[in-house]
């Protein structure tokens, strides 16, 4: 007997990370699922970002990282509440470790939550988390061919942000060439607005849902999902940094 | 292979549950849909699938998974062109417009067979 069943592989996630972003939107908070290689640059861009938001808003923070308590502490050292969930070698964060890490968390006293995955650009594309936006880091001491060899990461993402572009010099990357192998792959994506600062002396997230500030989105529509917060954020941040 | 196991168990526990509600008690052949864009590997996916259903008991006993592969395609939003992204990403290689994905990303189930 041949039985039809036309289900989500990853359903039982899928219904989790829904569980997820009603908690989020209850809360009214925005949530954010930072992906990239492993260095990325994805704390430091976390700890760039804290820096200048926490005056404003009331920040948490998920850490998911195979092994270690690192990337919490440098977190927690901002005064940011935050959890460290260790995968034990696992690949990616699931939408249950999310909701898991959520009991740890004051989500009513917090408007936005910072999740940064595991190192990876291949399976935390696969994973909804319940994010409202998903933002991916490249290094450009990873090589400009990543867009092209990880397009389903960099597809998710609302946004793309090129890190460590003070090491350009060190590298046989050409900028315009990133850009272009990302701004190829995003025309995809709904909600694509190109970002360069660096990330750990400037960056931060403040643009990254719209082409506000001193840059020129590629495509500028609307993002997937625009919560209030990121429209606010958006708009009071400044931005110093040259756009790529 | 790491996500791929996780996959697998959640195929497993996908046609345990409607096997049995169906009153099936063998299950021969599990059809799954992977995009060529879904970053999964499709033999990591078969070997975790049988280590899995091994250990899931006498419904999987023989089980054969068979993965079609969907691939990738984007759909030209101004002039409706369809083709397979190369190195252009979804960048239309007719006119230059953008372009969307209409398939590849699939992860899905899509039936099995029982008896």
């Amino acid at each position: 007997m041949e039985v039809t069943v036309v289900e989500q592989i990853l359903k039982a996630n899928d219904a989790l990370a829904r569980a997820n972003r009603a908690r989020f939107d209850a809360a009214g908070v925005l949530a954010l699922n930072f992906i990239g290689s492993p260095g990325a640059g994805k704390t430091a861009l976390l700890e760039a970002t804290v820096a200048p938001l926490q005056n404003e808003y009331r920040l948490t923070c998920i850490e998911g990282d195979p092994y270690t308590t690192r990337d919490a502490e440098r977190i927690g050292r901002l005064g940011v509440p935050v959890v460290q969930i260790n995968t034990r070698g696992g690949c990616h964060l699931d939408a249950a470790m999310v909701g898991q890490a959520l009991e740890s968390l004051d989500l009513g006293g917090a408007d936005l939550l910072l999740i940064e995955n595991v190192g990876n650009l291949l399976c935390p594309s696969q994973y909804d988390l319940g994010e409202h936006l998903t933002v991916a880091v490249l290094s450009v001491a990873e090589g400009a061919d990543k867009p092209d060899k990880y397009p389903a990461a960099f597809q998710r993402a609302a946004a793309v942000i090129v890190n460590k572009v003070d090491l350009l010099g060190m590298t046989d990357v050409n900028l315009e060439d990133v850009t272009e192998r990302i701004r190829a792959l995003r025309t995809l994506c709904p909600g694509f607005c190109p970002l360069g600062p660096d990330g750990r002396r400037d960056g931060g997230v403040g643009p990254l849902a719209e082409g506000a500030g001193p840059h020129t989105p590629v495509i500028r529509r609307e993002p997937p999902v625009r919560p209030a917060l990121g429209q606010a954020i958006i708009a009071r941040r400044r931005w110093t940094s040259p756009c790529v | 292979m790491v996500h791929e196991l996780s996959l697998a168990q959640s195929i497993v526990d996908v046609v345990t549950e409607n096997a049995r509600g169906m009153g099936i008690r063998r299950v021969r052949r599990v059809t799954v849909l992977v995009g060529e864009w879904s970053a999964v590997v499709p033999e990591s996916l078969e070997v975790g699938f049988h280590f899995l259903a091994a250990a899931a008991g006498d419904l999987f006993d023989g089980v054969e998974l068979k993965v079609t592969l969907e691939p990738v395609e984007g759909a030209c939003t101004a002039c409706g062109h369809r083709f397979a992204p190369g190195h252009t990403g979804l960048t239309c290689p007719a006119c230059g417009g953008v372009a969307r994905l209409m398939t590849g990303t699939a992860l899905q189930i899509q039936s099995y067979e029982g008896e």
